[in-house]
Protein backbone atom coordinates (compact mmCIF):
# COMPACT_ATOMS: atom_id res chain seq x y z
CA UNK A 1 0.00 0.00 0.00
CA UNK A 2 1.01 3.46 -0.20
CA UNK A 3 1.94 4.61 2.95
CA UNK A 4 3.68 1.15 4.21
CA UNK A 5 7.35 0.62 3.16
CA UNK A 6 8.83 -2.94 2.62
CA UNK A 7 9.70 -2.96 6.22
CA UNK A 8 6.93 -2.28 7.83
CA UNK A 9 4.73 -5.67 6.23
CA UNK A 10 6.01 -7.16 9.46
CA UNK A 11 5.38 -4.47 11.85
CA UNK A 12 2.15 -4.42 14.22
CA UNK A 13 -0.71 -2.24 13.80
CA UNK A 14 0.21 -0.06 17.12
CA UNK A 15 3.96 1.21 18.10
CA UNK A 16 6.10 -1.21 19.47
CA UNK A 17 7.55 1.97 21.29
CA UNK A 18 7.39 1.11 24.92
CA UNK A 19 5.97 4.03 26.47
CA UNK A 20 5.47 4.30 30.61
CA UNK A 21 1.68 5.43 30.98
CA UNK A 22 2.48 7.36 34.11
CA UNK A 23 5.24 9.26 32.28
CA UNK A 24 3.03 9.87 29.29
CA UNK A 25 0.43 11.36 31.49
CA UNK A 26 2.89 13.58 33.93
CA UNK A 27 4.20 14.36 30.59
CA UNK A 28 1.00 15.27 29.07
CA UNK A 29 0.09 17.79 32.31
CA UNK A 30 3.42 19.40 32.11
CA UNK A 31 2.96 20.26 28.42
CA UNK A 32 -0.96 21.29 28.95
CA UNK A 33 0.25 23.81 31.49
CA UNK A 34 3.19 25.17 29.89
CA UNK A 35 0.44 25.59 27.01
CA UNK A 36 -2.44 26.87 29.41
CA UNK A 37 0.41 29.14 31.09
CA UNK A 38 0.48 32.86 30.49
CA UNK A 39 3.38 32.71 27.46
CA UNK A 40 3.96 36.48 27.32
CA UNK A 41 6.54 36.82 30.31
CA UNK A 42 10.08 37.94 29.55
CA UNK A 43 11.57 34.43 29.85
CA UNK A 44 9.38 32.98 27.02
CA UNK A 45 9.64 35.45 24.90
CA UNK A 46 13.43 35.88 24.66
CA UNK A 47 13.27 31.99 24.21
CA UNK A 48 11.05 32.33 21.38
CA UNK A 49 12.78 35.58 20.02
CA UNK A 50 16.49 33.32 20.25
CA UNK A 51 14.77 30.42 18.36
CA UNK A 52 13.09 32.52 15.86
CA UNK A 53 15.98 34.50 14.72
CA UNK A 54 17.08 31.07 13.04
CA UNK A 55 13.56 30.81 10.64
CA UNK A 56 13.87 34.01 10.67
CA UNK A 57 17.36 34.76 9.01
CA UNK A 58 15.98 31.89 6.16
CA UNK A 59 13.14 33.85 5.49
CA UNK A 60 14.73 36.77 5.12
CA UNK A 61 17.37 35.25 2.38
CA UNK A 62 13.95 33.57 0.77
CA UNK A 63 12.81 37.21 0.89
CA UNK A 64 14.90 38.87 -0.52
CA UNK A 65 15.54 36.31 -3.07
CA UNK A 66 11.95 36.80 -4.18
CA UNK A 67 12.50 40.42 -3.72
CA UNK A 68 15.18 40.46 -6.18
CA UNK A 69 13.22 38.26 -8.46
CA UNK A 70 9.94 40.37 -8.54
CA UNK A 71 12.14 43.41 -8.78
CA UNK A 72 14.08 42.29 -12.14
CA UNK A 73 10.72 41.12 -13.64
CA UNK A 74 9.33 44.45 -12.63
CA UNK A 75 12.15 46.25 -14.08
CA UNK A 76 11.65 44.00 -17.42
CA UNK A 77 7.89 44.86 -17.06
CA UNK A 78 8.10 48.53 -16.97
CA UNK A 79 11.09 48.91 -19.44
CA UNK A 80 9.02 47.36 -21.48
CA UNK A 81 5.66 49.21 -20.86
CA UNK A 82 8.23 52.39 -21.25
CA UNK A 83 8.68 50.92 -24.59
CA UNK A 84 5.41 50.32 -25.45
CA UNK A 85 4.13 53.61 -24.14
CA UNK A 86 6.91 55.19 -25.97
CA UNK A 87 5.84 53.84 -28.98
CA UNK A 88 2.03 54.96 -28.40
CA UNK A 89 3.37 58.10 -27.80
CA UNK A 90 5.73 58.41 -30.70
CA UNK A 91 2.39 56.97 -32.65
CA UNK A 92 0.75 59.93 -31.38
CA UNK A 93 2.85 62.61 -31.82
CA UNK A 94 3.21 61.79 -35.62
CA UNK A 95 -0.65 61.87 -35.55
CA UNK A 96 -0.69 65.32 -34.09
CA UNK A 97 2.57 66.38 -36.39
CA UNK A 98 0.20 65.45 -39.40
CA UNK A 99 -3.12 66.97 -37.99
CA UNK A 100 -0.96 70.13 -37.06
CA UNK A 101 0.33 70.16 -40.40
CA UNK A 102 -3.12 69.90 -42.23
CA UNK A 103 -4.24 72.50 -39.64
CA UNK A 104 -1.20 75.28 -41.10
CA UNK A 105 -2.55 73.60 -44.37
CA UNK A 106 -6.46 75.06 -43.84
CA UNK A 107 -5.28 78.19 -42.19
CA UNK A 108 -2.78 78.97 -44.66
CA UNK A 109 -5.45 77.87 -47.60
CA UNK A 110 -8.27 80.24 -45.15
CA UNK A 111 -5.99 83.11 -45.49
CA UNK A 112 -5.31 82.64 -49.52
CA UNK A 113 -9.12 82.38 -50.02
CA UNK A 114 -9.85 85.42 -47.63
CA UNK A 115 -7.27 87.48 -49.53
CA UNK A 116 -9.09 86.44 -53.03
CA UNK A 117 -11.99 87.48 -51.55
CA UNK A 118 -11.16 91.05 -50.04
CA UNK A 119 -9.36 91.39 -54.34
CA UNK A 120 -13.38 90.19 -55.35
CA UNK A 121 -15.09 92.40 -52.80
CA UNK A 122 -12.39 95.27 -53.98
CA UNK A 123 -12.10 95.29 -57.41
CA UNK A 124 -14.09 92.79 -59.26
CA UNK A 125 -18.00 92.36 -57.68
CA UNK A 126 -18.59 89.81 -60.49
CA UNK A 127 -15.68 87.34 -60.47
CA UNK A 128 -15.46 84.23 -59.59
CA UNK A 129 -12.86 82.58 -56.90
CA UNK A 130 -11.72 79.81 -58.16
CA UNK A 131 -8.72 76.66 -57.35
CA UNK A 132 -5.93 75.73 -59.22
CA UNK A 133 -5.95 71.63 -59.25
CA UNK A 134 -2.99 70.96 -62.27
CA UNK A 135 0.19 73.27 -63.15
CA UNK A 136 1.40 72.13 -66.62
CA UNK A 137 -2.00 70.95 -67.78
CA UNK A 138 -1.50 68.70 -70.58
CA UNK A 139 2.19 68.93 -70.42
CA UNK A 140 2.26 72.37 -71.65
CA UNK A 141 4.22 75.22 -69.60
CA UNK A 142 2.30 78.13 -68.28
CA UNK A 143 -1.21 76.27 -68.89
CA UNK A 144 -3.07 75.72 -65.92
CA UNK A 145 -6.45 73.78 -65.01
CA UNK A 146 -9.01 75.36 -62.70
CA UNK A 147 -11.85 74.04 -60.83
CA UNK A 148 -14.70 76.59 -61.97
CA UNK A 149 -15.92 75.30 -65.48
CA UNK A 150 -19.37 76.33 -67.96
CA UNK A 151 -21.44 75.58 -65.11
CA UNK A 152 -19.79 78.47 -62.66
CA UNK A 153 -20.40 81.14 -65.78
CA UNK A 154 -16.68 80.54 -67.30
CA UNK A 155 -16.00 81.73 -70.90
CA UNK A 156 -13.10 81.42 -73.37
CA UNK A 157 -11.16 84.76 -72.85
CA UNK A 158 -11.75 85.87 -69.59
CA UNK A 159 -9.21 87.30 -67.73
CA UNK A 160 -7.25 85.65 -64.21
CA UNK A 161 -5.50 87.95 -61.29
CA UNK A 162 -4.09 87.54 -58.81
CA UNK A 163 -3.13 90.21 -55.87
CA UNK A 164 -0.36 91.82 -57.69
CA UNK A 165 -1.84 91.64 -60.82
CA UNK A 166 -2.84 89.81 -64.08
CA UNK A 167 -2.01 85.96 -64.33
CA UNK A 168 -3.35 84.96 -67.14
CA UNK A 169 -6.60 84.08 -69.39
CA UNK A 170 -9.12 81.48 -70.11
CA UNK A 171 -8.38 79.31 -73.07
CA UNK A 172 -10.44 76.59 -73.16
CA UNK A 173 -13.72 75.87 -70.90
CA UNK A 174 -15.49 72.16 -70.28
CA UNK A 175 -18.05 71.46 -67.42
CA UNK A 176 -16.89 72.14 -64.36
CA UNK A 177 -13.11 73.07 -65.37
CA UNK A 178 -11.36 75.67 -67.65
CA UNK A 179 -7.87 75.95 -69.27
CA UNK A 180 -5.98 79.26 -67.72
CA UNK A 181 -2.80 79.91 -70.49
CA UNK A 182 -0.51 82.91 -68.02
CA UNK A 183 1.09 85.76 -69.35
CA UNK A 184 4.56 83.91 -69.30
CA UNK A 185 3.67 81.72 -71.84
CA UNK A 186 4.62 83.04 -75.45
CA UNK A 187 0.83 82.29 -77.22
CA UNK A 188 -0.37 85.10 -75.15
CA UNK A 189 -0.68 88.81 -76.43
CA UNK A 190 -1.27 91.90 -74.13
CA UNK A 191 -1.80 95.46 -74.96
CA UNK A 192 -0.28 97.60 -72.11
CA UNK A 193 0.73 100.69 -71.29
CA UNK A 194 4.37 101.50 -69.79
CA UNK A 195 3.68 104.60 -67.06
CA UNK A 196 7.18 106.53 -66.64
CA UNK A 197 6.19 109.39 -64.94
CA UNK A 198 3.24 111.59 -66.78
CA UNK A 199 4.17 109.78 -69.83
CA UNK A 200 2.72 107.03 -70.70
CA UNK A 201 3.80 104.55 -73.81
CA UNK A 202 1.83 101.57 -75.85
CA UNK A 203 3.15 98.73 -76.58
CA UNK A 204 2.31 94.88 -77.29
CA UNK A 205 3.78 92.34 -74.50
CA UNK A 206 4.66 88.84 -75.12
CA UNK A 207 5.41 86.33 -73.04
CA UNK A 208 9.13 84.14 -73.14
CA UNK A 209 8.73 81.30 -70.71
CA UNK A 210 10.71 83.19 -67.76
CA UNK A 211 9.46 86.90 -68.27
CA UNK A 212 7.44 89.05 -69.94
CA UNK A 213 9.04 91.12 -73.12
CA UNK A 214 8.80 94.23 -75.38
CA UNK A 215 10.08 93.12 -78.43
CA UNK A 216 10.84 96.57 -80.15
CA UNK A 217 10.20 100.02 -78.15
CA UNK A 218 11.53 103.42 -79.58
CA UNK A 219 14.52 104.65 -78.19
CA UNK A 220 13.56 108.05 -78.14
CA UNK A 221 10.19 107.09 -75.68
CA UNK A 222 11.83 108.21 -72.22
CA UNK A 223 11.23 105.16 -69.55
CA UNK A 224 13.46 103.89 -66.54
CA UNK A 225 14.32 100.61 -65.13
CA UNK A 226 11.02 100.01 -62.79
CA UNK A 227 8.32 101.59 -64.49
CA UNK A 228 4.97 100.04 -64.34
CA UNK A 229 2.98 98.15 -66.86
CA UNK A 230 -0.74 98.05 -66.94
CA UNK A 231 -3.28 96.75 -69.22
CA UNK A 232 -5.07 98.95 -71.54
CA UNK A 233 -8.23 97.74 -71.57
CA UNK A 234 -8.55 97.43 -74.95
CA UNK A 235 -11.09 94.88 -75.88
CA UNK A 236 -14.20 93.11 -73.83
CA UNK A 237 -12.66 90.67 -71.50
CA UNK A 238 -9.79 93.07 -70.50
CA UNK A 239 -10.52 96.02 -68.01
CA UNK A 240 -8.41 98.51 -68.20
CA UNK A 241 -5.46 99.42 -65.48
CA UNK A 242 -4.52 95.65 -64.61
CA UNK A 243 -1.03 95.88 -63.39
CA UNK A 244 1.05 93.57 -65.72
CA UNK A 245 4.83 94.17 -64.17
CA UNK A 246 7.80 96.29 -64.62
CA UNK A 247 10.44 97.64 -66.66
CA UNK A 248 13.54 94.83 -65.59
CA UNK A 249 16.13 95.38 -68.16
CA UNK A 250 16.57 97.28 -72.04
CA UNK A 251 17.98 95.15 -74.25
CA UNK A 252 19.65 96.09 -77.89
CA UNK A 253 17.72 94.94 -81.04
CA UNK A 254 19.31 94.48 -84.38
CA UNK A 255 17.63 97.77 -85.21
CA UNK A 256 19.48 100.92 -83.53
CA UNK A 257 16.19 102.77 -82.83
CA UNK A 258 14.54 99.98 -81.03
CA UNK A 259 15.51 98.26 -77.43
CA UNK A 260 13.94 95.35 -76.51
CA UNK A 261 11.96 95.82 -73.26
CA UNK A 262 12.42 92.59 -70.56
CA UNK A 263 9.46 93.03 -68.11
CA UNK A 264 9.05 91.04 -64.59
CA UNK A 265 5.71 89.95 -64.28
CA UNK A 266 4.20 91.11 -61.16
CA UNK A 267 2.06 88.24 -60.61
CA UNK A 268 3.48 85.06 -59.83
CA UNK A 269 0.67 82.25 -60.11
CA UNK A 270 3.09 79.42 -59.21
CA UNK A 271 2.67 80.42 -55.36
CA UNK A 272 -0.92 80.78 -55.55
CA UNK A 273 -3.14 78.08 -54.98
CA UNK A 274 -6.85 79.98 -55.65
CA UNK A 275 -7.13 82.61 -58.44
CA UNK A 276 -10.07 85.29 -59.59
CA UNK A 277 -11.35 84.97 -62.76
CA UNK A 278 -12.62 88.56 -63.79
CA UNK A 279 -16.14 88.52 -65.43
CA UNK B 1 22.79 8.74 22.24
CA UNK B 2 20.84 11.19 19.26
CA UNK B 3 20.40 9.96 15.83
CA UNK B 4 21.27 12.49 13.38
CA UNK B 5 18.79 10.82 11.15
CA UNK B 6 16.23 11.75 13.26
CA UNK B 7 17.53 16.14 13.39
CA UNK B 8 18.10 15.79 10.00
CA UNK B 9 14.32 14.77 9.06
CA UNK B 10 13.30 17.33 11.64
CA UNK B 11 15.44 19.99 10.15
CA UNK B 12 14.37 19.58 6.41
CA UNK B 13 10.45 19.62 8.23
CA UNK B 14 11.36 22.68 9.86
CA UNK B 15 12.87 24.44 6.43
CA UNK B 16 9.63 23.04 4.24
CA UNK B 17 7.57 24.80 6.66
CA UNK B 18 9.02 27.50 7.00
CA UNK B 19 8.77 27.51 2.96
CA UNK B 20 5.77 26.73 3.02
CA UNK B 21 4.59 29.44 5.49
CA UNK B 22 6.35 32.32 3.11
CA UNK B 23 3.00 31.33 0.96
CA UNK B 24 -0.18 32.46 2.91
CA UNK B 25 -2.39 29.65 2.18
CA UNK B 26 -4.48 27.69 5.22
CA UNK B 27 -1.58 28.29 7.11
CA UNK B 28 0.11 24.66 6.28
CA UNK B 29 2.21 25.21 9.43
CA UNK B 30 1.60 22.46 11.42
CA UNK B 31 0.84 19.47 8.80
CA UNK B 32 4.22 19.00 7.98
CA UNK B 33 5.59 18.35 11.68
CA UNK B 34 2.49 15.94 12.38
CA UNK B 35 3.71 13.91 9.51
CA UNK B 36 7.43 13.98 11.15
CA UNK B 37 6.20 12.80 14.66
CA UNK B 38 4.01 9.94 13.19
CA UNK B 39 7.27 8.54 11.07
CA UNK B 40 9.28 8.79 13.92
CA UNK B 41 7.51 7.09 16.66
CA UNK B 42 5.16 4.68 14.58
CA UNK B 43 7.11 4.06 11.53
CA UNK B 44 10.55 4.17 11.58
CA UNK B 45 11.36 2.84 15.28
CA UNK B 46 14.75 1.99 15.24
CA UNK B 47 16.83 3.86 17.70
CA UNK B 48 13.96 6.14 18.45
CA UNK B 49 14.97 9.16 20.56
CA UNK B 50 11.77 9.79 23.04
CA UNK B 51 13.25 12.93 24.53
CA UNK B 52 14.79 14.11 20.94
CA UNK B 53 11.04 13.91 19.51
CA UNK B 54 10.05 16.41 22.80
CA UNK B 55 12.60 18.83 21.88
CA UNK B 56 11.77 18.89 18.42
CA UNK B 57 8.24 19.92 19.47
CA UNK B 58 9.79 22.50 21.68
CA UNK B 59 11.71 24.03 18.98
CA UNK B 60 8.99 24.24 16.33
CA UNK B 61 6.62 25.98 18.83
CA UNK B 62 9.41 28.20 19.14
CA UNK B 63 10.37 28.30 15.22
CA UNK B 64 7.18 29.36 14.56
CA UNK B 65 5.67 30.96 17.05
CA UNK B 66 2.74 28.87 18.39
CA UNK B 67 2.36 28.28 22.33
CA UNK B 68 5.26 26.66 23.76
CA UNK B 69 3.81 22.77 24.14
CA UNK B 70 1.45 22.92 21.23
CA UNK B 71 3.10 20.19 19.33
CA UNK B 72 4.46 18.22 22.39
CA UNK B 73 0.77 17.89 22.95
CA UNK B 74 -0.24 16.94 19.43
CA UNK B 75 2.85 14.35 19.90
CA UNK B 76 1.76 12.94 23.19
CA UNK B 77 -1.89 12.83 22.97
CA UNK B 78 -1.13 10.41 19.70
CA UNK B 79 0.83 8.48 22.00
CA UNK B 80 -1.32 8.23 24.06
CA UNK B 81 -3.85 7.41 22.01
CA UNK B 82 -2.39 4.51 20.80
CA UNK B 83 -0.92 3.74 24.22
CA UNK B 84 -4.86 3.28 25.62
CA UNK B 85 -5.99 1.51 21.78
CA UNK B 86 -2.88 -1.32 22.56
CA UNK B 87 -4.10 -1.57 26.31
CA UNK B 88 -7.92 -2.03 25.50
CA UNK B 89 -7.64 -3.70 22.32
CA UNK B 90 -5.91 -6.66 21.09
CA UNK B 91 -5.58 -6.63 17.18
CA UNK B 92 -2.57 -8.84 15.91
CA UNK B 93 -3.51 -6.71 12.25
CA UNK B 94 -0.46 -5.40 10.70
CA UNK B 95 0.63 -1.91 9.87
CA UNK B 96 -1.68 -0.43 7.83
CA UNK B 97 -2.40 2.95 6.16
CA UNK B 98 -6.00 3.89 7.58
CA UNK B 99 -4.04 3.97 11.12
CA UNK B 100 -1.91 6.70 10.06
CA UNK B 101 -4.58 8.86 8.38
CA UNK B 102 -6.26 8.27 11.71
CA UNK B 103 -3.77 9.61 13.49
CA UNK B 104 -3.57 12.47 11.37
CA UNK B 105 -6.42 13.22 11.34
CA UNK B 106 -6.42 13.21 14.98
CA UNK B 107 -3.72 15.66 15.14
CA UNK B 108 -5.30 18.11 12.58
CA UNK B 109 -8.39 17.69 14.91
CA UNK B 110 -6.82 18.20 18.35
CA UNK B 111 -4.80 21.49 16.54
CA UNK B 112 -7.61 22.65 15.79
CA UNK B 113 -9.42 22.38 19.24
CA UNK B 114 -6.16 24.17 20.37
CA UNK B 115 -6.03 26.84 18.28
CA UNK B 116 -10.06 27.01 17.08
CA UNK B 117 -10.67 28.62 13.32
CA UNK B 118 -13.51 31.08 12.81
CA UNK B 119 -13.73 30.42 9.05
CA UNK B 120 -11.99 28.10 6.67
CA UNK B 121 -12.17 25.20 8.81
CA UNK B 122 -12.92 22.59 6.09
CA UNK B 123 -10.74 23.63 3.29
CA UNK B 124 -8.07 24.18 6.70
CA UNK B 125 -9.20 19.85 7.58
CA UNK B 126 -8.43 18.59 3.85
CA UNK B 127 -5.74 20.53 2.74
CA UNK B 128 -3.40 20.40 5.87
CA UNK B 129 -4.68 16.56 6.29
CA UNK B 130 -3.61 16.37 2.65
CA UNK B 131 -0.26 17.78 3.09
CA UNK B 132 0.59 15.32 5.90
CA UNK B 133 -0.24 12.46 4.31
CA UNK B 134 1.84 13.25 1.34
CA UNK B 135 4.26 14.38 3.48
CA UNK B 136 4.01 11.40 5.42
CA UNK B 137 4.24 9.29 1.98
CA UNK B 138 7.42 10.83 1.40
CA UNK B 139 9.27 10.21 4.23
CA UNK B 140 8.05 6.14 4.46
CA UNK B 141 9.36 6.21 0.89
CA UNK B 142 12.61 8.06 0.83
CA UNK B 143 13.53 9.33 4.34
CA UNK B 144 15.48 5.86 5.03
Amino acid sequence: MFLSSKKSKNKTLFSKNEINLNLLIILLIINFSIFSTNQDNRYLNQIKKSLQFGPQSISLIFEFGANLLNDVSSYFIFKQNLLSENEKLQKENAELKAHVMQMADIESENRELNNKLNIQKKYFKDSLITQILNLNYQGQNHHFLVDKGEEDGVYIGQIVVDKSGIVGQVIAVNNNSSVIRTILSNQLYLTGYIKSGKNIYQSLIQGDGKNLTVNYFNKTNKINLGDEIFTTGDNLNIPKGLRIGKVKKFLNTELNDFYKLIIEPSSNPYKERFLVIVK
Amino acid sequence: MIKFFQIKLFVLSAVLTLLASLFDIFYPTISLIIAFFIYCFFVSTDGFKFFCVLISGFLFDGFFNFNFGTCNLIFLSLVFFDLILKKLISIKKKQSNYYFILLIVLAQLIFLLLHPLSQNFIPYFIINSSLSIIYLILLIRYAE
